[in-house]
């Protein structure tokens, strides 16, 4: 009777304790959306008053409107849009055509294209960084958006593996039937296999999203013009020569992330699909 | 006679598939030649120039990598993201695994928590750099605000040498949602078999971690070490707004905060590049990261395989 | 599932329309980005080809102008565009402030730059350096510009190689002593330090601490950085290079500058000084400024000071005298950095004749009077000197004062300088925070500044 009452203590105080500690965690994760949202409701004064507390004091909505003006945020919604709408289509193309090619037609280049996929994740941005820049410099194309969508048109390595994951799980049978029906290799990639990879398709669109929105580096190095920075680069205006507006630039930063997290919950199980099946080695 | 045909609808059926195969990965070989292949090449011939974002370049031999391995900085600057390497690598790794076998348990709040990890690696980085940023003030922030309240006076996170990287670390780990997915994924498909065997056996839990649990993860986990490792080495953005945030000018145009503690090896080869316009040094030490980073990953790799036949997968 | 597609859906309408918003929208607002100023001049909206456009009889010219001032000094960068384009009709200046030094460089290096930019003298000699500046020599003995009324040492800091690349609209000895009339009548001061050892003595009796050890007034100059990082030194006759442009990281002054910065930041505890250095950056300039707050005794700071303490503080009861010196070298007093603002042309500039066009007027008496008084600087220009707008700037006495005594130290007009003032802040960097005895510190520096030029 002792014995199996102090096993169920035990076992109590270890759910207690696991309970306190996911919730410890939880609030950890949390609280710099907390921040971000907090002070995005309270003027800079109140942010900088001491004794210093999480909340406002005074609860504020000047800091939207506010922040709309000091950079033209609307305009850079839309030039950020622009870019994360031609980047999912160029992906969502290109992507399943390579990974098709890789994964059902067996042809002498599939091995070696594949090693080479992986070769690619490993090179550093800024080894193509300086050879790149000085080419779109050359054809005159800085300050526009070709060099950030351009490449999205050839397929990312990143979600070919994806993808090739996915293609590869398709049925052979269901293709050579389709071949003996007479259905040409393009026939039967667009008409069997694009429609079966939907799942994948959508994970990489997620992902696709993900990047462009919050693409930083490329537009800090090709976008100088103002009137075509992107929300990331307009996010870094509020930071001043000599000081940041940190009450306007949480506002900011607030509208900037609320796309990225309606998106999240939306899609949550894609997303969670897609980074478990990036994580199979090939 | 049916054999020679054979042979010959063979071939053009081989043929057939190696244009097919070639067309349908078409994209990516331009693009592999276009945006990888050619300015890997160019970038090696670059390292062995001089030029600036206005000259032309003009062959200068060795003489960048005398530079680079004279230079004082390239030194601080491989410290630090070796710090980061060595540092936050398995610190992020040990979150992850925590955080994935909390959320591989079932649990009536399983979702809403599983989210709450994970939305960090979803929100855009220079959002969530900003913020910390902020969280990190040392009058006005959170953190300290919160030290003070337990009687500790917190440091000058971003002001510190000491401090810096740490705080980097800090920021690291609370972006290690999409590592932690992978790591619970692969936890959840440990089949059950296994621990219902070592139950039978008399196992407790703890073994039946160290036991099954570690090494039916083994691989996923080296991976992640893999990608973790290779990211370490990319570090720029952060440093980047944290050393914009904290004075731009002030601190002169080409800072790596303070006592260049968080200046990063990818952050130097970008000064070198855009600030101080030495595109060949840039270039070499670009190059030189490349290496690193491809011996790393090659030798990791390998060790990868090694793991997974010892442990059995 | 249905919500979800809906929801989807909605997503995609709505990112779809944000983006043909943000196409459409192209042709709508202008290019300057922080200056929110209450228009009492027209804007003209420009379309996305914003270069040199050529004029087809009436229509004029663009002239991009890139400045590096923003808020109420971008209003007055404002002021002096729609003057000049008041003042004639071939060429239109369009204004843009640009404060993100890395953007300025890729764009003058690529050509889809300014035709012009006003810039500190200090980034003049780096773009020099790297090519970017076009030589305005040939301009200038083509039109036979006027250049007697500029100062002579302003017209030094545009001048590389003999040649002109830019025109200096501002300049002087740019910093100077401010110091707080309240907190030093409380510590029994009524008449300001005129040496350093007594700047000391004061900093010491003002400079009072909370009760778990923070500091709440700081009495000794040590903020803003990039004065402790010059004039502090300078005070003690130290200096980073000499007439020659050859580096000297290991002065005397600066070693003893360095041992009194130490000594004073040990006495309070090196934490906590680098801790309300920290609050001071974060409220650098804002209404929170710690000497508007009246939470810092002496500052060593600039001609824009009077103004912005208008703007922030009117009440704060201040006063401002020459940097004071050491007893041993009592001639330096007043010495300060000499800092001008030029405005050069880029190499890549579209539209050279229009630039020139109006560099000229913008440094000239009526466009530099605008940028002058607005700013709250010194002018470059001697005959500007006797104009009664510019003597009335709060502060001027002062400062012109210190001009007179020629004790301003130019930049030094070397290639690798941005590379050696990041070592010296590393540095300094490495002292401040106790890593490294001022000496070693030097030692090191001067170590690893052998390969600069």
């Amino acid at each position: 009777m002792k014995s199996s009452q102090f096993y169920q203590t035990k076992r109590f105080i270890v759910k207690v304790l696991s309970a306190l500690l996911i919730i410890v965690l939880c609030i950890i994760f949390l609280t710099p959306f907390i921040v971000m949202i907090s002070t995005s409701f309270r003027t800079n004064a109140d942010a900088f008053t001491q004794p210093v507390s999480l909340f406002p004091r005074e609860w504020t909505l000047e800091n939207f409107p506010a922040a709309m003006n000091v950079i033209p945020y609307w305009r850079y919604m839309g030039n950020t849009s622009f870019i994360t709408v031609l980047s999912i289509i160029g992906n969502v193309i290109s992507t399943p055509l390579v990974a098709y090619s890789l994964s059902k037609i067996k042809w002498k280049g599939a091995p070696i294209i594949s090693g080479l996929l992986l070769a690619t994740m490993m090179i550093p941005y800024t080894v193509t960084m300086i050879p790149l820049y000085r080419i779109y410099s050359k054809l005159h194309l800085t300050n526009t958006y070709i060099p950030l969508i351009l490449p999205t048109f050839f397929g990312s390595s990143y979600f070919i593996v994806i993808v090739r994951q996915f293609i590869g799980s398709i049925s052979d049978s269901l293709l050579e039937s389709a071949k003996i029906d007479g259905a040409n290799e393009f026939q039967r990639y667009s008409k069997i296999v694009l429609p079966l990879c939907k799942p994948a398709l959508t994970t990489v669109a997620i992902y696709a999203f993900m990047n462009a929105w919050s693409d930083y580096l490329a537009p800090m190095i090709y976008i100088s013009k103002t009137e075509k920075l992107t929300l990331s680069l307009g996010l870094q205006q509020f930071m001043g020569e000599y000081s940041t507006d940190w009450a306007r630039l949480m506002a900011a930063a607030v509208v900037f992330v609320i796309p990225v997290v309606i998106f999240y919950i939306i899609f949550q199980r894609n997303f969670v699909q897609g980074v478990s099946t990036s994580g199979i080695k090939e | 006679m049916s054999k020679r045909s054979d042979t010959r609808r063979k071939r053009t059926k081989n043929r057939r598939q190696n244009i097919n195969g070639f067309l349908f990965a078409s994209p990516w070989i331009i693009g592999f030649l276009c945006f990888s292949l050619y300015p890997l090449v160019s970038s090696l011939y670059y390292s062995f120039t001089s030029f600036s974002p206005v000259s032309q370049p003009v062959w200068v031999g060795l003489k960048n990598f005398e530079n680079i391995f004279t230079d004082s900085l390239v030194l601080k600057a491989l410290k630090n993201t070796l710090f980061m390497s060595l540092v936050s690598t398995p610190l992020n790794l040990l979150c992850a695994l925590s955080l994935a076998l909390i959320c591989a348990k079932k649990f009536k709040a399983r979702g809403i928590v599983r989210t709450i990890y994970f939305l960090p690696s979803v929100i855009p980085m220079i959002a969530g750099t900003m913020v910390w940023i902020w969280m990190f003030d040392p009058t006005y922030g959170v953190i300290n605000n919160v030290l003070s309240k337990v009687g500790i006076n917190g440091p000058s996170w971003l002001l510190d040498p000491k401090t810096t990287k740490w705080s980097l670390v800090m920021m690291g780990l609370w972006n290690v949602g999409t590592a932690m997915l992978v790591i619970m994924n692969a936890v959840q498909e440990v089949s059950s078999s296994y621990y219902e065997a070592a139950k039978i056996d008399g196992a407790n839990s703890v073994q039946a971690f160290f036991h099954i649990t570690i090494p039916g993860i083994a691989h996923v986990i080296v991976y992640q070490a893999i990608l973790n490792l290779i990211n370490s080495f990319q570090y720029f953005q952060q440093v980047y707004i944290i050393i914009r945030a904290s004075g731009g000018n002030a601190m002169g145009l080409a800072s790596g905060g303070p006592a260049n503690s968080i200046l990063m090896y990818p952050l130097y080869i970008f000064h070198n590049a855009f600030i101080y316009m030495d595109m060949g040094k840039a270039s070499a030490m670009a190059w030189l990261l490349f290496i690193v980073v491809a011996i790393m990953t090659v030798f990791m790799t390998k060790a990868t395989k090694k793991v997974t036949d010892e442990l059995g997968g | 599932m249905k919500r979800k597609k809906y929801l989807a859906l909605l997503m995609v309408g709505v990112v779809l329309s944000a983006s043909i918003i943000g196409c459409g929208d192209s042709g709508k607002q202008t290019s300057e980005a922080t200056s929110v100023s209450e228009a009492d001049t027209p804007k003209e909206s420009e379309t996305e080809e914003t270069e040199a456009v050529e004029s087809e009889g009436g229509e004029r010219e663009i002239v991009n102008y890139w400045h590096i001032h923003t808020n109420e000094e971008a209003k007055v960068e404002d002021e002096l565009i729609a003057a000049y384009n008041a003042s004639q009709d071939k060429y239109e200046v369009v204004g843009l402030s640009m404060t993100d030094q890395q953007k300025l460089i890729v764009a003058m290096s690529s050509d889809e730059g300014p035709d012009v930019i006003f810039t500190s003298n200090s980034n003049l000699t780096t773009y020099y350096f790297n090519g970017l500046l076009y030589n305005l020599q040939k301009y200038v003995e083509r039109d036979q510009t006027d250049l007697s009324q500029f100062m002579d040492m302003a017209l030094e800091t545009c001048t590389f190689d003999g040649d002109l690349y830019g025109l200096p609209n501002s300049g002087g000895a740019a910093i100077q002593m401010y110091y707080n009339k309240d907190l030093l009548a409380a510590a029994g001061y009524n008449e300001p330090p005129a040496t350093m050892e007594e700047l000391y003595e004061m900093a010491e009796k003002i400079t009072t601490v909370t009760s778990n050890g923070d500091i709440d007034v700081l009495g000794y100059p040590l903020f803003p950085f990039a004065s402790a990082r010059q004039e502090l030194i300078y005070a003690f006759g130290g200096t980073w290079w000499d007439e020659e442009g050859n580096l000297t990281p290991q002065s005397e002054g600066a070693l003893e500058s360095l041992n009194t910065n130490m000594k004073f930041r040990e006495q309070y505890g090196v934490e906590q000084v680098q801790a309300f250095l920290g609050t001071a950056n974060t409220n650098r300039y804002t209404e929170q400024d710690m000497f508007f707050v009246g939470k810092q005794a002496f500052r060593f700071d600039g001609t824009w000071l009077p103004t912005m303490i208008e703007e922030n503080n009117p009440d704060l009861n201040y006063g401002i005298t020459l940097i004071p010196a050491t007893e041993d070298y009592p001639e330096l007093r007043g010495v300060s950095r000499y800092e001008s603002g030029t405005m050069a042309m880029p190499v890549n500039a579209a539209n050279k004749e229009g630039a020139w066009d109006f560099i000229q007027f913008a440094n000239g008496y009526e466009g530099a009077k605008i940028l002058n008084v607005g700013r709250g600087v010194t002018p470059a220009r001697y005959d500007l000197l006797e104009d009664p707008e510019i003597l009335a700037i709060p502060g001027f006495d002062v400062f012109i004062e210190a001009n007179k005594l020629d004790n301003g130290i130019n930049y030094p007009k070397i290639k690798d300088y941005a590379k050696y003032v990041s070592l010296i802040d590393n540095a300094l960097d490495l002292v401040y925070n106790g890593y490294m005895s001022p000496e070693e510190a030097l030692a090191d520096l001067a170590e690893q500044c052998k390969g600069l030029e």
